[in-house]
């Protein structure tokens, strides 16, 4: 059974497939780093990439427009980490509850709006969208192998790969990236130097729970077509976990996102070719797999130092 | 960025001061933590500075060199305000001094016209003992006997290397030393809640290294720590509460499975009364009540305790001389009944006053130990230095 | 530092009022209860109507006080667990799976235990459910204890595991052979627990879950654990200074937070659903979760928010029938209440007078 998998065509496929999995995620995984790296503990992403997994399919479908329900998304994760910021940083109240609040409200509000929007399982059966179509590049996308792997992907997915350097410089080489990742160590400090603490970590949130939204819209406009509740499964926690994972350093998250959504690809590609492991042990692996991650790392002794203390001006 | 580099290496030398511009902060230690503080400012170019007790955390050599450099920059045209409760720093470096007293201006004087008696006098309002009378005691028999102790900080690092030391009843040993030599590690493996790497810590002969926190305080240990709020109190319990933390399982306070309310009341009451401590009820939260008072509830907690060995790290800390006097009070009276006590003080004049030997820490060792009638500031300022 | 505006005088309170948080708790309900009008506005009901056909189908009548009373058991159960482990500010939000791995465990001592006498029977079902529940969130204890990893992602990532263990079992050795779906047969009526009134299907859960609740407040406030518990909560350093064992207070805190859960799937197991299946629970966990926050974390206020919430669901069958809006909104309603609620308790921390009572 095995050696089934080691046909050129199947080794392509889960790869690129690994490749096309790990889009959402690493944006939200992305997104929350810089949440993190500002101090703000970010719980809901989950609930954020459910939200604009909700609003991408209700934009496309209710526009014809791909592009509206990309912005929908980002705006809704946007908003929603508009009131966890407003919650968590002005009222200082506990960021992890907020956090798993934002997931419940973001299961309750989808779950509900979805319902009122859609008559399902009625006469038109389930809504879908024309989901994206592959963008392959011009000369990359001929090289053989790689060509199909890497530069057949959705536009999504370069933006998705893309952030990670562009993160990384935002972080390491502006001002604005030192100030921030200042603010999640010793915001006191920072806050001496005439720099508004506040104003830094409202941004910094705001951005995380765009690309979570922008990674949750993903599923339903690069992938699955149409929309499901909890379509999001768990992905906005594998983010934080991702985060952890990567000791809080863009491209190692990037390397944890691969090998979590090889995982995936794996079992998928695994079910087609009719392996005699039940399906729930493939559906589980991934979440054994981040119980695993966290248990090899000792990495959270690299934690931004005020990670989750909400700051205030004695 | 390497523009930045040279122009504070330029500050550096008008200054005189050695710093390696390229090590992390962490790297280096408190002292030159604090002068890059200041070259922050320098860098950003300021007509006045504010420094917040500047030097809590340096030796006497270095505050003098402090001082040095405060002079060259007043020189220089900059305005300066320093901010401290060392009336004889006051004394030293300024030209007028304010004095503030529950956050009032009380006064402004020329330094010239005043004597460290007098200042004290403004800030507390009424006359001030200096020195509170420390007889001769006998010592008893050995207490606590640390030997050759070991102990690693959070960075894997060795910060305490080889101490040994001991303490007999009725003695008060002080430890002097500029934070961040390995005072914290040691007093937090001596109450059990650091491990030790090697070595003995011998309570009444009992090797008590590495055992847990309770037991180490059932051998009658007890402990003020240096940061009342995060390492000693709970601030979200009422008073009541945390005056029998630690000893919550005791047979004292439970009746059967249950806490009981009645003893726990009755004991609280009678802690407040004791040790004067100010608060509207029993009940109350243990985060509104001032510094001095959280103090004092430490105090009678650990002592209603009945320990024999003491440990207290910087009892006296961010307290105002009234109730820094009581805490002096106390200490020589627990040093009477035949405590032994270990006293880990920066303030130098605290550390005369109230210890009959000084053993000093740097880097973790103990650079000396010196019998206190014989010593002087100048030689355990080396020591702390390190020289 | 202080506020002076319209005649009052605000300032940062140094106790806790009972009366203030009361007020703030309410003046959130009915703010969220504003804005979930919104949702039915949304739908296009009338909201009015919409409101009373919610609270009477809650409320309204002895039926349907009976059938919240059956809805509020789990989430008795559930909000025990959170309480309890969120007192002491470690982050269970494993109910769910710990509810589930209850049902399962009470599955496994019916099936083993066939043909004993029925109190011991139900005795031992309630005995392995709170094992399994425990053991459960132990695991996460001891994956904390031993390997650092965060309470909150092992027990997120636990409750998907166990919702595939129960679909693997109900798909192979639980299920009944009689279907397709995956659902275990139906259980033995010896193993049913008791009924208080089998007319209208109320059992005796009711009973067992506000014996629970008090257990809870007398182990949390009354004893030397609960103590440590409370202390660990609020400043675990200086806990630990004291001889507070992090590691051990982690162990059996989250052991008897995952017991409480696992007894409330036992108990939906044996007293209502009387067969496993995959949504045994209806998001019982997570909702046990804002039932612990409204009530402060208090275990006797578990109770009355269980009552509450309970009666929302129910309602909200009621309102759906009545008016039609889906009654998902119930969700919704829940977690809207659940951001309000959180948000009000700022005003706790401030105490308001006239202006002119200051000096």
């Amino acid at each position: 059974m095995l050696i089934d998998f080691l046909q050129p065509v199947i080794i392509i496929s889960v790869f690129a497939s690994t490749i096309r999995i790990a889009t959402p995620v690493l944006l939200a995984a992305l997104g929350e780093l810089v949440t993190e790296k500002a101090g703000v503990l970010n719980m809901g992403v989950e609930g954020m990439m459910l939200t604009g997994a909700f609003a991408g399919f209700y934009f496309t479908y209710e526009t014809g427009s791909l592009w509206a329900g990309v912005a929908g998304g980002m705006l809704a994760g946007a908003a929603l980490s508009l009131v966890m910021a407003f919650m968590g940083i002005t009222l200082r109240l506990n960021q992890t509850v907020i956090g798993l609040g934002m997931n419940l409200l973001a299961s309750g509000l989808t779950f509900y709006w979805y319902r009122i929007s859609y008559d399902i399982g009625g006469a038109s059966g389930t809504p879908t969208v024309d989901i994206f179509p592959p963008l392959e590049i011009p000369f990359l996308g001929n090289i053989p192998y790689l060509g199909e792997i890497i530069f057949s992907q959705r536009l999504l997915t370069y933006i998705a790969f893309l952030m990670v350097p562009a993160v990384w410089f935002f972080l390491y080489r502006t001002k604005f990236g030192m100030a921030l990742r200042g603010i999640g160590e010793n915001p006191r400090a920072v806050d001496t130097k005439g720099i508004s603490v506040r104003k830094y970590q409202y941004l910094a949130v705001m951005f995380g729970g765009m690309m979570a939204g922008l990674g949750g819209a993903f599923l339903p406009l690069g992938s699955t077509a149409l929309f499901v509740t909890e379509i999001t499964a768990g992905r906005g926690w594998l983010a934080i976990v991702l985060v952890i994972a990567g000791n809080w350093v863009p491209w190692r998250v990037m390397v944890a996102a691969l090998v979590f959504a090889f995982l995936d690809a794996f079992q998928l590609q695994a079910q087609g070719l009719g392996m005699k492991v039940p399906f729930q042990i493939m559906l589980a692996m991934p979440y054994v797999a981040a119980i695993l991650a966290m248990m090899s790392t000792r990495a959270r002794s690299i934690a931004p130092a005020a990670l989750g203390v909400p700051y205030a001006r004695e | 960025m390497k523009e930045a580099k040279k122009r504070i290496q330029a500050l550096c030398d008008q200054y005189d001061l050695s710093l390696d511009l390229d090590a992390e902060i962490w790297q280096l230690c408190v002292g030159e933590q604090q002068w890059v503080e200041i070259l922050k400012a320098l860098y950003v170019g300021i007509d006045l500075l504010i420094l917040d007790e500047p030097t809590a955390v340096l030796t006497p050599q270095e505050t003098d060199k402090l001082f040095a450099v405060l002079e060259a920059m007043k020189q220089d045209g900059l305005s300066i305000i320093f901010i401290t409760h060392k009336l004889r720093e006051v004394m030293a470096v300024s030209d007028r001094v304010t004095v503030l007293r529950k956050g009032k201006k009380v006064a402004t004087v020329n330094t010239f016209e005043m004597n460290q008696r007098e200042l004290a006098q403004m800030m507390v309002g009424r006359e001030v003992l200096f020195s509170v009378a420390k007889e001769e005691n006998p010592v008893g028999e050995e207490m606590l006997v640390v030997k050759n102790l070991w102990t690693r900080d959070d960075r894997e690092q060795d910060a305490v290397k080889g101490v040994s030391f001991s303490i007999r009843a009725g003695e008060i040993l002080g430890l002097a030393g500029v934070a961040g030599n390995g005072q914290k590690e040691l007093f937090e493996t001596l109450v059990g809640v650091r491990k030790a790497t090697k070595g003995e810590i011998l309570v009444q002969g009992e090797n008590v290294v590495n055992r847990m926190p309770n037991e180490i305080m059932a051998r009658g240990v007890g402990h003020i720590p240096e940061d009342r709020n995060r390492t000693g109190l709970i601030p979200g319990f009422q008073v009541s509460e945390n005056l029998y933390l630690g000893r919550h399982r005791s047979e004292l306070f439970r009746k059967g499975l249950f806490l009981d309310a009645k003893a726990i009341q009755s004991f609280a009451r009678e802690c407040v009364g004791k040790f004067e401590v100010v608060t509207p009820s029993i009940n109350h939260l243990t985060k509104n009540l001032s510094g001095g008072n959280q103090q004092k509830l430490i105090l009678a907690r650990e002592l209603e305790s009945a320990p024999t060995i003491l440990l207290a790290a910087q009892p006296t800390r961010g307290l105002d001389v009234g109730v820094v006097e009581y805490v002096h009070r106390q200490l020589l009276e627990l040093r009477k009944a035949g405590m032994a006590i270990l006293l880990a003080t920066e303030e130098l004049d605290e550390l005369f006053l109230l210890a009959d030997r000084i053993a000093v820490i740097f880097q973790g060792e103990i650079s000396g130990v010196l019998d206190a009638a014989e010593a002087d500031l100048e030689q355990v300022g080396l020591l702390m230095a390190g020289c | 530092m202080h506020i002076k505006a319209l005649g009052l005088f605000i300032e940062r309170r140094e106790t806790d009022s009972a009366v203030i948080k009361t007020a703030s708790l309410l003046i959130a309900i009915v703010a969220a209860l504003g804005v979930s009008a919104l949702l039915i506005r949304m739908w296009g009901a009338n909201v009015g109507e919409a409101y009373s056909a919610l609270f009477i189908g809650g409320f309204g009548d002895f039926k349907a006080i009976i059938d919240t009373l059956i809805r509020a058991t789990p989430l008795i159960f559930t909000g025990l667990c959170a309480a309890v482990a969120f007192r002491a500010q470690i982050w269970n939000i494993g109910g769910e799976g710990q509810f589930l791995a209850g049902a399962m465990g009470a599955y496994l001592a019916i099936t083993l235990f066939q043909g004993i006498p029925r109190p011991l029977l139900i005795v031992l079902t309630l005995i392995f459910a709170f094992l399994a529940g425990g053991f459960v969130a132990g695991l996460s204890a001891f994956l904390k204890n031993r390997f650092n990893v965060d309470v909150i992602v092992s027990t997120v990532m636990m409750n998907y595991i166990i919702e595939f263990a129960l679909s693997l079992l109900l798909f192979t050795v639980w299920g009944d052979p009689n279907t397709f779906y995956p659902l275990s047969p139906f259980i033995p009526e010896e193993s049913f627990f008791p009924m208080l009134i089998a007319k209208y299907r109320l059992h005796a859960g009711i009973i067992l879950a506000v014996l629970a609740a008090f257990f809870a407040y007398l182990l949390v406030e009354k004893t030397p654990r609960g103590y440590e518990l409370r202390a660990m909560g609020l400043n675990p350093i200086a806990a630990r200074f004291k001889g507070i064992h992090p590691g051990r207070t982690l162990m059996w805190v989250l052991f008897i937070s995952g017991g409480f859960a696992a007894l409330g799937g036992a108990v939906e197991l044996t007293g209502l659903t009387h067969r496993l299946r995959p949504e045994i629970s209806l998001v019982f966990g997570f909702t046990g979760i804002i039932v612990a926050m409204l009530a402060d974390l208090h275990p006797l206020g578990v109770v009355i928010s269980g009552f509450l919430f309970g009666g929302l669901i129910n309602g909200s069958f009621a309102m759906q029938v009545q008016t039609g809006v889906p009654v998902s909104i119930a969700y919704a309603i829940q977690a809207i209440i659940l951001m309000f609620v959180l948000s009000a308790s700022v005003l706790t921390r401030y105490s308001i007078r006239r202006a002119k009572d200051v000096d």
